[in-house]
């Protein structure tokens, strides 16, 4: 019904963006990572600091923010109301509504869209039904360092792998993240738990960007992570070897699904 | 003594509606008082990254709400075996509880009549509302 800005959340890149930072109104450079929004109907909080706690209070908000979209909510909504093919579409979804075009209705259309966003049987999820040739040798020996020694499993648990939770993992950068939200020492640096489906197909990671492969992913919480007093407790030196790393990292490239390709609609004019 | 008297909100930033002061006991003092106490008192655990409220011996997993009198005791026990827990009252940061981890043990009583929406930092799925009466 509602195209999703796919230059930030692009389907080819598991709904986030391939790119460091998001781009936003006249191109300038966001401060942080667009999200994924793949597997997010299950979720309570969005945005990389947890601001919005439901999906409709979440998609208004990029449009109209000066940073991003910089699109007053008065005239989004005018806008979409001057689109005649979206007249019938919006009768149809809010059948109720005497004037089914408002910006609530709007929220909910996105928000319901983006519900149905989900991820598709990945190899570790062949593997658990009991197919032992869906994943390598060396990735189920990841699953078990996921687990145990490299401690993973402690915010990266349940079948998204994130249980939601909000941490300070030693990002070098000046961004206090949750810690404006919540004045709490443990959040200064604190963001979200991302979910790990597709995640190979993040391209950049963490909420700057900053690491460009898994590996370095691995390698920051193996010992690259910055020691300060918000740094979360789950956060230690794990002194990986290199072949541990390598498994890690096919244990994640597991989690990819092979989803079905999204076709785009034409636009309403 | 490890005893905290948490005196919230000054005045320059009073909220319209006056909030209770909570007096709070953490370390040694709250797990002599927790030994001493637990079986007659409300208890707050946190197991599995969820609150359970214990009392008058039957355990609820995941309670929206729950009440307390005036100077009434809450316990607030980390039951996990792993994972570090961080409650603080989100109605206005007026007041965080030090990180708790495994057997963490703090109490906390509040002065006056109220509500209070308790929640864990890392982990806000986790979230009460503490009725004072």
């Amino acid at each position: 019904m509602i195209v999703i800005r796919r230059t930030c959340h692009n389907p080819s890149f598991s709904w986030g963006n391939w790119q460091p930072k998001g781009t936003g109104d006249k191109h300038q450079i966001l401060g942080r990572k667009d999200p994924t929004i793949l597997n997010l109907a299950w979720d309570e909080f969005y945005f990389w600091d947890g601001r919005a706690e439901s999906l409709e209070e979440q998609a208004l908000g990029p449009i109209e923010a000066a940073g991003e979209m910089n699109l007053p909510l008065d005239k989004a909504l005018a806008r979409v109301k001057s689109i005649k093919e979206y007249q019938p579409m919006f009768k149809k979804a809010f059948p109720s509504s005497k004037e089914p075009v408002t910006l609530e209705n709007i929220a909910k259309a996105i928000a319901t869209y983006e519900r149905g966003i989900i991820s598709d049987d990945a190899p570790f999820d062949n593997w658990l039904k009991g197919n032992e040739k869906a994943m390598s040798t060396s990735a189920k020996r990841g699953f078990v360092l996921f687990n145990k020694k490299a401690n993973c499993a402690a915010c990266h648990s349940g079948w998204n792998f994130s249980d939601s939770s909000f941490h300070d993992i030693g990002i070098d950068d000046n961004d206090i993240g949750r810690g404006k939200l919540v004045k709490v020492e443990s959040m200064q640096h604190a963001f979200k738990t991302v979910g790990l489906r597709n995640i190979d197909r993040h391209r950049t990671y963490m909420h700057d960007g900053s690491l460009e492969t898994l590996m370095d992913v691995i390698n920051h919480y193996d010992n690259g992570f910055v020691k300060r007093p918000s740094l979360s407790s789950d956060i230690q030196p794990l002194n990986l070897t290199e072949q541990e790393k390598k498994d890690l990292v096919e244990f994640l490239k597991a989690l990819t699904s092979d989803d079905k390709p999204v076709t785009l609609p034409n636009m309403p004019m | 003594m490890n005893k905290i008297y948490i005196t919230l909100i000054s005045f320059i930033f009073a909220p319209a509606v006056a909030i209770a002061g909570a007096n709070i006991v953490e370390g040694g003092a709250a797990q002599s008082q927790y030994d001493a106490e637990k079986a007659a008192s409300k208890v707050l655990a946190q197991k599995d990254k969820k609150f359970i409220l214990r009392e008058g011996g039957s355990d609820t997993p995941k309670p929206k709400s729950m009440t307390l009198k005036v100077g009434e005791k809450l316990f607030i026990v980390n039951e996990e075996e792993k994972y570090t827990h961080n409650v603080y009252d989100s109605t206005d940061d007026s007041w965080v509880l030090q990180k708790q981890s495994p057997g963490g043990v703090a109490v906390i009583s509040f002065d006056a009549p109220g509500e209070h929406k308790l929640r864990c930092a890392i982990h806000p799925k986790m979230k009460i509302k503490v009725k004072v009466e």
